[in-house]
């Protein structure tokens, strides 16, 4: 396997080794957590003296170490394991194959997609490294606590921008790939369902991020250039009132993350709904029950993914009018995540169910998914949310919807796929091992944590609560210690799985489909060579045709089939669409894939315009723009735009338009320093710190635009649409600052 | 007693026990008014970009609806 490859198998497999890696960092932080709260004050066994001096004392954790852990275990399992595991590996690998396709719409931007995403991991690791250790604010990052802590914070902000970028550049490629290359008869409703929910998931994941980096970035802002737009006024820090301006509002935060966190939890169970709904068909041997169903919940899930998020802010006091209504759509949103589960678990009557390890772990997916679920209904509801909030209720709530759920799914998933991976399969016995001890295991981990948040216990507690007066939490301590008996076993289940993948590099090569399954990435060898398969696919039929009615003789019909090509006809079938529009869709991939850059924008720039009327709707007294910066650079800069955006040109921008766009940045820069010069920085109020954070990114993306306008590479047509979004940005901005 | 107290106050001034002063603030704090005038320009914006996808979803159903050979061999039963 090539180091740097354009190769989406090859990119899926950099993917999936990457994020097993931090799944296992992930695991190790947890571990010594675990420790802490089952039996505090007493040293970590083995390791304790060797974590070091700020970190532990006589091998004893301390509370900052604490909530370093409790902070990167969230960040990394969520950001840097289980989606880029999902979606990154999962999605990278499988989703050319199954539509019939010779690689990624874009394969140079799926590469970049990758390495962004690990350099941002390690950025994030690294902050263990840096002055006052890693994050301690949680894995929400929740201000005012996270703009005053140290150093690791920073790291972690532009860990997120980075893994923004990446997933921006990962879920274009997934649409456009899915829209526009799918192989001939391949229609829409015959997608097989796992390449349906990868493509809501990446409409998930270019909308949902950018509201997220734009948070990231105005926190960035308060921690580096002093802005304070998460801190309110008067703000006291250890007897000392912080020398901020003030005016900020630390529910802007939460208001930005959970716009994406919320929608993260779809991006976590959508993918692996979809692996699990390919083992359940391919081991049932019959169709799958209710696919359409199935595939109208994913997309109204998706859509309504976007209408919850501040079901997460109850108790914030957003008032009650907010409370009904995000409390109604997140009622709503749990619907389809019933009919698809109930469709998995109604397709098991009548089937001839095989149990392979894959069938062992999907099939116990759906009650840990279900239990995990049920639990969540209570959070959705305002009134019962006030008992449960940031109670174990909550962490046991999530661990059942990502541990024995997301993570069982893809299990599931690696086991179901190791053969076409790799030509050989895993052994059975140790999967069997790993299998239901995890389930053991983990259900000791996690079950315990209802009890405890029922009881009230409160998470995120340095000694688990012992030395807080919770009297009615005395018997709930030790279920701490079995809970972290519970982790160690859980670690200790998953070295079958790590013998197995090492045995299986000596096991003779096996069957080619050896599930006898239906779908196209089936039809081509295993391991699939460079282009997937030697012929063009084309499909005749649905994803699921199993049994003695639909499946024919052999139990089973294949989706389609490979016919031989004649001499340029694959070059063809990978290039058309870049060259002419798509009938469907009506646009080429690279226009396509403009628009979804676009979209992604709109979302970041609409985080910031929020922002923007969060505070100002929510400030006593707001400065007239007007006043401050006057019209000129307003009317000045909106004629330069206009001519970049609507002179004419023929093949390339013209030096009219490229000077505009220059003397734009001219007029930017002389409005800064004259800002600058007449005493308003960044520090000195709410409306000037949006004022230097809105039109610096809008800059940068003019910056950019004038770097794509020089290149001969760049399809100019295309670029003009970027520059609309540009003009529509700076509209914006006009109305807020300048009038 | 003082509990009885407490409930006869509570009914006395029901306005006083509904506004729970940490789950529901105050509905005319500036705090309230940010809190919903920035949701609603993240729900707003969301709408329409959610909407541009609507648009390309039902042109692609169109387009397939126009094109398939049959309905016959689709997924699932």
């Amino acid at each position: 396997m090539r180091l740097v490859s354009l190769d989406h198998k090859t990119i899926g497999l950099q993917y999936a080794l990457t994020s097993l890696f931090f799944l296992l960092v992930g695991f190790a932080l947890i571990l010594l957590l675990r420790w802490q709260l089952a039996y505090p004050a007493q040293p970590i066994p083995v390791i304790g003296e060797a974590l070091g001096d700020g970190n532990v004392t006589a091998g004893i954790m301390l509370p900052e170490f604490y909530t370093q852990l409790g902070a990167m275990h969230g960040t990394i399992m969520i950001f840097l394991a289980v989606v880029p595991l999902a979606a990154g590996a999962f999605g990278n690998y499988l989703v050319p194959l199954q539509i019939g396709a010779r690689d990624m719409a874009f394969p140079r931007l799926n590469a970049l997609s990758y390495w962004v995403y690990a350099a941002a991991g390690l950025l994030m690791l690294a902050s263990f490294a840096s002055e006052g250790g890693a994050p301690q604010s949680g894995w929400t990052s929740y201000p005012p606590l996270s703009v005053i802590a140290m150093g690791g914070q920073n790291y972690w902000l532009l860990g997120i921008i980075l893994l923004g970028v990446s997933s921006l550049l990962n879920s274009m490629n997934v649409i456009v790939t899915i829209l526009h290359l799918r192989a001939e008869g391949l229609t829409m409703m015959r997608l097989p369902f796992f390449v349906w929910a990868q493509l809501v998931t990446a409409f998930l994941l270019l909308l949902a991020f950018p509201p997220l980096q734009s948070a990231a970035l105005l926190q960035l802002m308060d921690r580096v250039a002093g802005t304070s737009f998460f801190m309110p006024s008067g703000l006291v820090v250890t007897g000392q009132v912080l020398d901020v301006a003030g005016g900020g509002n630390p529910l802007l935060w939460q208001h930005l993350f959970w716009f994406l966190a919320h929608p993260e939890v779809y991006v976590l169970i959508l993918p692996a709904l979809g692996i699990v709904a390919e083992v359940i068909a391919a081991n049932i041997r019959k169709p799958l029950w209710g696919y359409r169903p199935m595939v109208f919940s994913a997309l109204f899930m998706g859509f309504m993914s976007f209408l919850v998020w501040a079901h997460h802010m109850f108790l914030t006091g957003m008032g009650t009018t907010m409370s009904a209504f995000f409390q109604t759509t997140t009622i709503i949103v749990s619907i389809p995540s019933v009919v698809i589960l109930t469709s998995l678990v109604v397709s098991l009557y009548g089937g001839s169910i095989r149990f392979p390890v894959p069938a062992l772990f999907a099939i116990g997916f759906l009650p840990m998914f279900g239990l995990g679920g049920l639990t969540g209904l209570p959070l959705g509801l305002a009134a019962t949310d006030i008992h449960l909030h940031d109670t174990y209720y909550v962490v046991g709530h999530f661990h059942y919807i990502v541990a024995p759920g997301t993570l069982f799914a893809l299990f599931a998933g690696i086991y179901h796929w190791y053969p076409k991976v790799s030509g050989r399969r895993l052994n059975e016995t140790l999967g069997r091992v790993h299998f239901f001890g995890s389930f053991i295991a983990m259900n000791v981990v996690f079950f315990p944590m209802f009890i405890q948040g029922l009881a009230g216990l409160n998470r995120r507690l340095y000694d688990g609560g012992r030395s807080y007066d919770y009297a009615f939490a005395d018997g709930l301590h030790a279920l701490n210690e079995w809970q972290f008996w519970g982790a160690v076993a859980l670690g200790v289940f998953q070295l079958p799985f790590i013998v197995a993948l090492v045995m299986s590099l000596r096991a003779p090569r096996g069957e080619e489909n050896p599930w006898h399954a239906t779908t196209l990435e089936w039809q081509t060898v295993s391991p699939p060579p460079h282009g997937n398969f030697a012929g063009l696919p084309s499909v005749d039929r649905g994803p699921y045709e199993y049994g003695g009615e639909t499946g024919g003789a052999d139990d089973f019909h294949a989706q389609g089939a490979v016919r031989a090509a004649e001499a340029g006809e694959l070059e063809l079938s990978s290039r058309r669409w870049r060259l002419e529009p798509r009938a469907d869709t009506g646009v080429t991939n690279g226009a396509l894939g403009m628009w979804l850059f676009i979209a992604s924008e709109v979302m970041l720039f609409g985080g910031l315009f929020s922002a923007y009327v969060l505070l100002r709707a929510g400030s006593v007294s707001w400065p007239s723009g007007a006043e401050l910066f006057g019209w000129q650079s307003a009317v000045i800069g909106t004629l330069l735009l206009a001519g970049v955006s609507f002179v004419r040109a023929r093949n390339r921008p013209g030096v009219l338009q490229i000077g505009c766009a220059v003397l734009f940045l001219a007029v930017e820069a002389f409005e800064w320093s004259s800002a600058l010069g007449a005493g308003i920085t960044p520090r000195s109020s709410v409306f000037a710190g949006l004022f230097f954070t809105i039109t610096g990114a809008h800059a940068l993306h003019v910056l950019a635009g004038v770097g794509a306008m020089l290149r001969n590479d760049v399809n100019q047509r295309l670029l003009r649409y970027y520059w609309w979004l540009v003009d529509v940005v700076w509209i914006g901005i006009v109305v807020a600052f300048h009038i | 007693m003082p509990g009885a107290l407490f409930v006869l106050l509570m009914l006395a001034a029901p306005a006083v026990a509904e506004a729970c002063p940490i789950c529901f603030r105050d509905p005319e704090s500036p705090m309230t008014a940010g809190v919903m005038a920035g949701v609603g320009t993240l729900l707003s914006i969301t709408a329409a970009v959610l909407g541009g996808f609507g648009v390309l979803i039902r042109r692609i159903a169109r387009a397939e609806m126009t094109t398939r050979p049959s309905a016959q061999h689709e997924g699932g039963q």
